[in-house]
């Protein structure tokens, strides 16, 4: 953990306010990113990232440096994703004033089409990416994310989601082969060649 | 191998997490197979895609607003400081000197008591305050010279002020027989606060408390240019004697870094970066530091007296129980400068945020 990081965790640990609002200055931007990478949204990735930021204020005594507090912390981004997502797979969210037998989910991440507030992402391949993800399960989109957004490597992922290498590995590669093949349906559905290129 | 098998393989291939004979495997199939190299190749442009996808910026109010959230929250800093306590003894607890004195501690403590059943029977609650000084000699038989002080210091009864008195002169008459008391477990004698020992840990002295501050701001600046910016906060930092903290996380479009300048230059270097843009945010705080590097301090000096006690004693006599507690206090010292160092750090560096904002 770099010495800078490290003052700041202590005065934060000692209930100094500004500290710990740098530190959210530092890690907004990566700790939304993660967030809105699994949630799909962004009115999901602002609340959650907020959450996990009162989670880690919270947490702040029991971070006792054996990690880097970067990967403290997407871990605690990550789990808060998890917890919702799985809430709503147990208790899909269907609106009482919506008519009955309309029982499609309503949260944002089943949409495949979100709308101009969603596009947070600059190029429209990137947009596209994004929907592709939100297209997956929550599992595949998970692992993808530790692994290819937060650099994850095989151990640790299989240390944070509790299960074996063997299993990191082959979910990672179905996730991968399902990511592959929602991008080329897209792409056919745009101008192929040219996007392939992008 | 079939195409299936190595396709299935294609993830691991890419990050090199097959075993020689696999990956040997795979990369034969792939030499003849043009379809599995089509696929290996979609692949690897599917990782490059995600990989490549931005770091996005929250609402700019998110910070603000987990900040508002945290306010709501009852006073987590006690929580927080009971909860790192605990840690701290749970580290504790788990080095090796620590539970070869707690057996020591124990059999000692054993051995007193069945000393006291030995006796009279019922000398665990004597109710007459006669009996300590026998209880005192009893448990603690390694001790080398007890007769003269006052023998309520080793009194195993829980009352903290009985050895106080005598506490503050014992170390400066530095008679032989005062520096016994300690080698016991009772720690009540660290609480007599010597004000005025000279300390001499590694040659180091702490500065004067008073008026010890740790000062910090945020600043949030609307600028014409962002790289033209940055450039100019570069050289402000130089003035300031300080150093990139953090460096800059963001685009043409805005983003955030940390600086950090000697303190004596804080309000110069404050009202040059209000020169950079227009202001939108100025939030500077002040903590002060003054009480909590005087505590610091103080506790030294009683660790350094102690630790001195401790080595009068053991130039008299090794004794294992006295050379334990003396790394423990060594090491306690260790930490104490540690801290110290830290609180004046924070007061001789402050730390900068700055945002930029280029709205043009």
């Amino acid at each position: 953990m770099p010495l800078e990081d490290q003052l700041l965790v202590e005065r934060s640990k000692k209930g100094d306010r500004e500290a710990f609002e740098h530190l959210v200055r530092l890690y907004e931007n990566k700790v939304y990113t993660i967030a809105y990478r699994l949630m799909g949204n962004h009115a999901d990735a602002s609340d959650l990232a907020q959450d996990a930021f009162i989670k880690i204020y919270q947490a702040l005594p029991n971070f006792r440096g054996d990690s880097s507090f970067s990967t403290w912390i997407y871990h605690i981004t990550v789990n808060v994703c998890r917890d919702e997502l799985r809430k709503r797979q147990r208790r899909p969210t269907v609106s009482l004033d919506e008519p009955a037998g309309e029982n499609t989910p309503t949260y944002e991440i089943r949409s495949n089409a979100p709308g101009p507030e969603e596009m947070l992402d600059r190029s429209e391949t990137q947009a596209m990416i994004q929907q592709c993800l939100n297209m997956l399960s929550d599992d595949y989109r998970t692992i993808l994310v530790m692994r290819e957004i937060q650099d994850l490597a095989y151990e640790e992922i299989a240390e944070h989601l509790g299960c074996s290498l063997g299993t990191v590995k082959s979910r990672l590669s179905r996730a991968r082969q399902a990511l592959k093949e929602k991008i080329s349906k897209q792409m056919e559905l745009t101008s192929p060649p040219q996007r392939l290129a992008k | 191998m079939q195409c299936q098998d190595v396709v299935n393989h294609l993830s691991a291939y890419l990050d090199g997490a097959l075993d020689p004979a696999q990956r040997e495997a795979v990369r034969a199939h792939l030499s003849r197979c043009p379809q599995c190299n089509t696929e290996l190749a979609e692949l690897r442009e599917t990782l490059r895609l995600l990989k490549e996808l931005p770091e996005l910026a929250p609402p700019s109010d998110f910070c603000n607003q987990v900040m508002a959230k945290i306010d709501t929250l009852t006073a987590p800093t006690k929580e927080a400081l009971y909860k790192r306590w605990l840690a701290r003894i749970n580290r504790m607890a788990k080095s090796s000197w620590y539970r070869t004195a707690t057996v020591a501690a124990v059999v000692i403590m054993t051995l007193g008591i069945t000393s006291l059943w030995e006796k009279d029977g019922n000398q665990m609650f004597p109710n007459e305050p006669v009996k300590p000084p026998m209880v005192a000699t009893n448990e603690e038989p390694s001790k080398s010279s007890g007769g003269t002080e006052s023998p309520a210091a080793t009194t195993p009864t829980p009352s903290p002020n009985a050895g106080k008195p005598n506490g503050a002169n014992e170390t400066h008459n530095n008679s032989p027989a005062n520096q016994s008391p300690g080698s016991g477990q009772n720690s009540h004698h660290e609480t007599n606060a010597p004000q005025s020992v000279p300390r001499q840990v590694e040659n180091f002295t702490p500065q004067p408390s008073q008026g010890m501050l740790a000062r910090s701001a945020i600043i949030k600046l609307d600028v014409a240019e962002v790289e033209g910016a940055l450039q100019a906060i570069g050289q402000v930092t130089k003035q300031g004697n300080g150093s990139m903290y953090s460096d800059y996380a963001g685009s043409e479009q805005g983003g955030t870094l940390v600086i950090q300048v000697a303190s004596q230059f804080f309000g110069q270097t404050i009202s040059s970066l209000q020169q950079l843009g227009t202001v939108i945010t100025y939030l500077p705080t002040e903590q002060d530091l003054s009480e909590e590097h005087q505590q610091a301090s103080q506790r030294l000096a009683q660790l350094d007296q102690r630790e001195e006690e401790l080595r009068a004693q053991l130039a008299k006599d090794a004794d294992a129980a006295v050379e334990q507690e003396l790394a423990a206090v060594q090491d306690s010292l260790a930490e104490q400068v540690r801290v110290i160092k830290k609180l004046e750090q924070r007061s001789a560096q402050s730390l900068i945020t700055i945002q930029l904002l280029y709205t043009k």
